[in-house]
């Protein structure tokens, strides 16, 4: 039996000014990664290459135990995947999917598919072009998930949502979790979504992977030093993930909050989130910013 | 065969398909109503010279234009630029389909255009023919069946370019310089046959270059006649043509579907 749900090693892919590098990252099993980063990170050409939409220069990748390559068909029978946008033909019904999805899936649960409709309010004899994104959203989700599949791959699809919808659907992928074997690959740059269900993060910045492991150890071992000119000249620079300098002061992100209260007793240190992580580790390279 | 995929094909070109049927009709009732004319009406008292070109001329106009038109329609079936533009065919690399399926279902559905433009155009002609108290005319059926083919060959290979180029805009570019080189040869054949057929004539018969002037009904039919045979041979070399078309074109699809986005 395989541990993880997906294995990316050493993924690299190279384009005309942008190269994914060396990418490597685990999606244990039964379990929702957050896969963040800020817009053209690489989130989406990460999952192409997951996916097999895209070919890869090198690397491996394992979904579900299978190779994604030699074993594309009987990973796909098991897997489902949710895009940003609904890529179904605005003139279907949603009971024209259910028709469509029965000969694709051997596995297509039409039952379910109706209960989810009927959970979610969807019309089923309305044409999709006049579903608001909300409806639109709902109703890709209900299709990923009437088929029993084993992994759910989302990209960026809690974007644009409002919050009464994006709560409703988390709470969908919480409920689909209650099976253990099942697992989530969620990537987003709305990281309060990820805050609230998400078991562990993978942080990518410009191709490449600046921080992957459970979330909470991440949020938990990090914390921002809140400290003046002078503090902050005084602080270790590799203690440092980055600092942000303003007039007021300086905030400085440290990625072991415990030492560096005891080495920096005297300084203000605060717990973080999630969103503060991603912006301070984008500018890591930079160490200072405003 | 993933039925569920052929009938999301057909029910995107749904309303096309009624608007067909719609405009076929129209056409028919169109040519039924000049056809009676002809037999009972004010055509009917057309001199003897302009009837037959007129008979001549709706012979060949009413069953072969919707055949033109129906083919050019079903041309929409199993159109991808569509699916590139709505993302499905990004979803549907996601699906447990393989390659040769998403193409076979694409072929399914554009040789079903193919049929049922040949079926419908038969049915058209038997009722012209009908009409205008004719056998079934072979010769014009040939022609329909011409024309149905040749566009349908148009079909899958526009299918091959757009898996290739993967946009719209890159295939009508590419099939716009490939069909105007195609178009623009073909009319300077078909020229210089025209004019090497009228000189040879003109010098057979007036023992000079031919003029506009000299041009009688004669040659006329005798280049039809030429022409003619040129079509009946066609039509026993369609089959052949076809099915290699499709073969080819076919394997030529999967490997562009199998080739994923570099």
């Amino acid at each position: 039996m395989f541990e993880n749900a997906i294995e990316v090693k050493n993924l690299t892919k190279k384009y005309d000014g942008f190269t994914l590098e060396n990418v490597s990252f685990n999606v244990p099993k039964g379990s929702i990664m957050g896969f963040i980063g800020q817009n053209g990170a690489g989130k989406t050409t990460t999952i192409k290459a997951i996916l097999n939409i895209i070919q890869r220069d090198s690397g491996e990748i394992k979904m579900l135990g299978l190779d994604n390559v030699k074993d594309e068909l009987e990973i796909k029978e098991q897997i489902a995947v949710v895009f940003d946008e609904l890529p179904i033909s605005e003139v279907l019904k949603p009971k024209h999917i259910s028709t469509i999805m029965r000969d694709v899936y051997k596995q297509w649960d039409e039952k379910a598919f109706r209960e989810y409709t009927e959970r979610f309010s969807l019309p089923m004899n309305k044409k999709i072009g006049e579903f608001s994104k909300g409806m639109k959203m709902k109703l890709q989700i209900a299709t990923a998930l009437s088929h029993h599949a084993k992994l759910l791959v989302m990209d960026e699809a809690t974007t644009g949502l409002d919050p009464v919808v994006r709560n409703e659907i988390l709470d969908i992928f919480l409920e689909y979790l209650q099976d253990d074997t099942n697992s989530i690959l969620m990537s987003s740059h709305i990281t309060s979504d990820l805050d609230k269900i998400a078991d562990s993060i993978t942080l990518i910045n410009k191709g490449k992977i600046l921080l992957t492991g459970y979330k909470d150890d991440i949020v938990y071992s990090h914390g921002l030093l809140k400290c003046t000119g002078e503090q902050y000249a005084e602080i270790d620079k590799s203690d440092i993930v980055s600092a942000r300098v303003s007039d007021v002061g300086v905030s400085a992100m440290v990625s072991d909050i415990n030492s560096a209260k005891k080495k920096y007793s005297g300084i203000v240190a605060d717990r973080t989130n999630l969103e503060e992580i991603m912006l301070y580790y984008v500018h890591k390279d930079k160490k200072e910013w405003s | 065969m993933r039925k569920g995929l052929i009938f999301r094909e057909f029910y995107l070109i749904k309303n096309t398909l009624i608007i067909v049927a719609v405009t076929n009709a129209v056409i028919m009732i169109l040519g039924i109503l000049v056809r009676m004319s002809m037999d009972f009406g004010n055509l009917a008292k057309l001199e003897a010279e302009s009837f037959k070109e007129l008979d001549s001329a709706t012979r060949y106009i009413f069953p072969v234009i919707p055949a033109v038109f129906i083919s050019a329609s079903f041309s929409l079936c199993g159109n991808i630029t569509g699916d590139f533009k709505s993302n499905w065919m990004r979803y549907s690399y996601t699906f447990p389909v393989s390659a040769k399926e998403q193409v076979l279902t694409k072929y399914i559905v554009i040789f079903s255009g193919l049929f049922s433009s040949v079926v419908i155009s038969t049915v058209n002609l038997a009722v012209f023919c009908s009409v205008s108290h004719r056998k079934f005319d072979t010769f014009v059926m040939k022609i329909i069946v011409i024309v149905c083919v040749v566009w349908n060959i148009g079909i899958i290979f526009e299918t091959l370019l757009t898996y290739i180029l993967k946009s719209k805009v890159k295939v009508q570019a590419t099939g716009m310089a490939v069909f105007t080189l195609i178009y623009f040869s073909s009319g300077i054949g078909v020229l210089f046959y025209i004019k090497s057929f009228f000189a040879k004539r003109g010098f057979d018969i007036f023992n000079d270059s031919i003029k506009d002037s000299n041009i009688t009904n004669k040659e006329f039919e005798e280049m039809w006649h030429e022409v003619s045979l040129f079509i009946h041979r066609a039509t026993y070399c369609i089959p052949f043509v076809l099915i290699a078309f499709y073969v080819i074109l076919f394997f030529l699809t999967v490997k562009a579907v199998e080739r994923r986005e570099k």
